[in-house]
């Protein structure tokens, strides 16, 4: 099956780059999760439930909101659209946040937040995606993982989302994509990257 | 086409299939007293949690000092059954995986532990079983499963998209064999997450009833054999099913919440019927997600009702028995659904007695035997819009 | 009461992580779910943290809470019906 990345964008080290273009930065300095707040207004996203989100969720809708709102990809029917996300630390740094409000007064917002594949629900809420979605825990960024499991289901939908979102104590790391069946594709347009791991990891990586 | 040949299972309603089967055609539930767990809501909720403590697991499984948690543990002796069952004798003989879910992993050490462990710097390996997928790491380790492992974590559903994802493998002729299903100890985090949520019952769960409260958490795991066709007649394997269909879609409404009319749950059900080619008439049960909340129990029925229109299957669910297995039961659920087909029964929806007002639907509520089950649709739907299900059939 | 109702509002902002609003935007009968503040049910169930954390008040079924919530003013006289 031959499958085309149309898009993609990534958060590290407080850059939000897409298609290798940086988008917007943040000093240094400043911890991630303020970041993620200064990207969502540099945006101009104008969607307040992004504040009630864990960074998790934040991550992933920025990530998300590049790519699917690119005239390329609004094309494809919602229906037909898979997210497949990943990490290595799951919810981690809102399980622990939970837990400290476990002694006094348990919150449940945070505790909506303590399963990692809340984020492609937030994706799906805010872009009314309602094809498959999955959500694979793996130790590090597995790009065949991400490429077989993709092209498994491109044999019964349009396109997939796919990617790599994890948050750590100090940092995070976002990288998604957006592949689509060769045939459903204008290969006329822009620079389209053929889809297989090693261009996954190539993406990733630089 | 892929076959169902080997099943193991651990729960509130029994250490294997044979007490488990017991438990359903005696209508015995597994929801009760809370013995293990050290909560603060032990003595004012009721749940399925598995009599035995973690050494008495750990010896099930002829294992002593294995540092191995309670979700691992679980694991693995469900997977040593169903192994087992499908009389398994060497992992390597064919290309083998093992898919597996969990949303707790290693929650129910770390959080007795870590403070010790701050404290004193003692019990550091928990900290290495406290991630996802170390469980599943560890079981495919100790069975000698290598071909591809991996850990699938999306709520309620997880089991039911290893499944989906082991039969992908089979069908695309990547593996040839597959262990799936899933896993979930009881944990004071999730029962004081699912308290803050108030979606807990105190008593005894109703699902589908109109008076129901909530639902009552469950531990447990269970795991699937799932073999190729090739391999069936290779070794001249008996199946004990078939899994024929199986669909997922997101329902883009809430993060926790299910859509009032179940648009996530009737595209999952619709895919499932159309991978396995069958029109909903001819779907003969249902074992329903049907957790007991007020929310998921309309929602569900609103998406059975759009399906299946005026010819309603049978349908019950079994959560009454295992109490909500979260990450397993998916798996739980299929174990149940594949029992039923094979000894032509439809378990009951225990305790549940004043039909919803929202619906005309009501499930079964005794046991039905001489059930003609030729395809069975087992529904699992998680937080996060996830929405899974699996249709099973007579060989 | 008023004091109360300016408390109130934020406290719910903070309680509800509602970062782009401010004070003087909520109005104190304007509906909280629904239109208004837009709340949803897990936003509901802070509220009825914020009772408990705050004000000492535990609420004990949601449904039960739905007229309370209402409004800023309903859940001020509410409070203020429970000090007494």
């Amino acid at each position: 099956m031959s499958a085309y990345i149309l898009s993609h964008t990534k958060i590290k080290n407080n850059c939000l780059w897409h298609n290798g273009k940086l988008i917007t930065q943040g000093a240094e300095t400043v911890a991630y999760t303020g970041f993620l707040e200064e990207a969502y207004k540099s945006l101009n996203l104008s969607y307040p439930k992004f504040f009630k989100m864990d960074a998790l969720s934040k991550l992933g809708v920025l990530c998300a909101e590049q790519i699917l709102v690119d005239e390329n990809i609004s094309q494809f029917p919602k229906e037909k659209t898979a997210i497949v996300l990943s990490n290595r630390n799951s919810s981690l740094q809102t399980d622990m946040a939970y837990s400290k409000t476990m002694s006094g007064f348990p919150s449940p917002s945070l505790f909506v937040y303590t399963l990692p594949n809340i984020v492609t629900g937030e994706i799906s809420i805010k872009h009314k995606i309602t094809g498959e979605n999955a959500f694979f825990i793996e130790p590090a960024f597995n790009a065949d993982l991400l490429h077989n499991y993709t092209e498994l289901l491109l044999q019964a939908t349009d396109a997939v989302l796919c990617g790599w979102l994890n948050v750590g104590e100090k940092t995070c790391e976002g990288f998604l994509y957006f592949v689509a069946k060769q045939s459903l594709t204008d290969e006329k347009k822009i620079n389209f990257i053929k889809h297989n791991p090693n261009s996954i990891t190539q993406l990733y990586i630089n | 086409m892929v076959f169902v040949t080997g099943i193991g299972i651990i729960s509130a309603i029994g250490k294997n299939v044979s007490e488990t089967l017991s438990s359903l055609l005696e209508s015995c539930t597994g929801i009760g007293k809370i013995n293990h767990l050290q909560t603060i809501h032990k003595d004012n909720y009721v749940a399925g949690e598995i009599n035995y403590s973690l050494q008495e697991l750990e010896g099930l499984g002829g294992l002593k000092n294995s540092n191995y948690n309670r979700t691992t543990l679980l694991s693995l002796l469900a997977t040593q059954e169903a192994l087992a069952s499908a009389d398994i004798k060497d992992v390597t003989a064919h290309r083998t995986g093992f898919i597996s879910a969990s949303s707790v992993g290693g929650m129910c050490h770390s959080e007795l532990l870590y403070k010790d462990f701050l404290e004193h710097k003692s019990h550091e390996n928990f900290i290495d079983t406290h991630y996802t997928g170390a469980h599943a790491t560890d079981v495919a380790k100790h069975f000698g499963i290598t071909d591809c492992v991996t850990t699938i974590s999306t709520a309620c559903s997880s089991a039911a998209n290893a499944i989906m994802l082991g039969a992908r493998l089979i069908n695309n002729n990547i593996l040839d064999r597959v262990i799936v299903g899933g896993t979930d100890a009881l944990c004071k985090f999730t029962f004081n997450g699912f308290n803050t949520l108030m979606i807990l019952d105190k008593e005894w769960c109703k699902p589908f009833d109109n008076n129901r409260k909530g639902l009552n958490l469950g531990e447990g795991a269970a795991y699937l054999v799932l073999e190729s066709e090739r391999v069936v007649k290779a070794e001249n394997k008996k199946s004990l099913a078939i899994l024929s269909g199986y669909g997922n879609a997101n329902d883009a409404f809430h993060q926790t919440a299910s859509s009032p009319d179940g648009q996530g749950a009737y595209a999952a059900i619709q895919k499932a019927l159309e991978v396995a080619n069958l029109s909903p008439t001819k779907i003969d049960y249902i074992n329903a997600h049907g957790t007991g909340t007020a929310n998921n129990d309309s929602s569900e029925a609103a998406a059975i009702q759009s399906i299946f229109k005026e010819n309603i299957p049978p349908f019950s669910s079994t959560k009454a028995f295992t109490g909500h297995t979260l990450a397993a039961a998916a798996s739980i659920e299929a174990v149940i659904t594949i029992l039923s087909i094979q000894h032509k029964a439809i378990f009951p929806n225990l305790n549940c007695v004043t039909q919803m007002q929202d619906t005309t639907l009501f499930p079964v509520t005794s046991l039905q035997k001489n059930a003609v089950l030729n395809h069975v649709l087992s529904n699992s739907f998680g937080f996060g819009g996830n929405c899974s299900s699996l249709i099973f059939s007579k060989n | 009461m008023e004091n109360l109702i300016e408390n109130l509002k934020k406290q719910i902002i903070e309680q509800l992580n509602l970062a782009e609003v401010k004070p003087e935007d909520i109005d104190p009968s304007a509906p909280l779910f629904g239109e208004g503040l837009g709340l949803d049910s897990i936003d509901a169930l802070e509220l009825i943290v914020l009772l408990e954390k705050n004000y000492g008040l535990k609420i004990q079924e949601p449904k039960d809470a739905k007229h309370i919530f209402q409004s800023v003013k309903t859940l001020a006289e509410y409070i203020t019906s429970q000090k007494k």
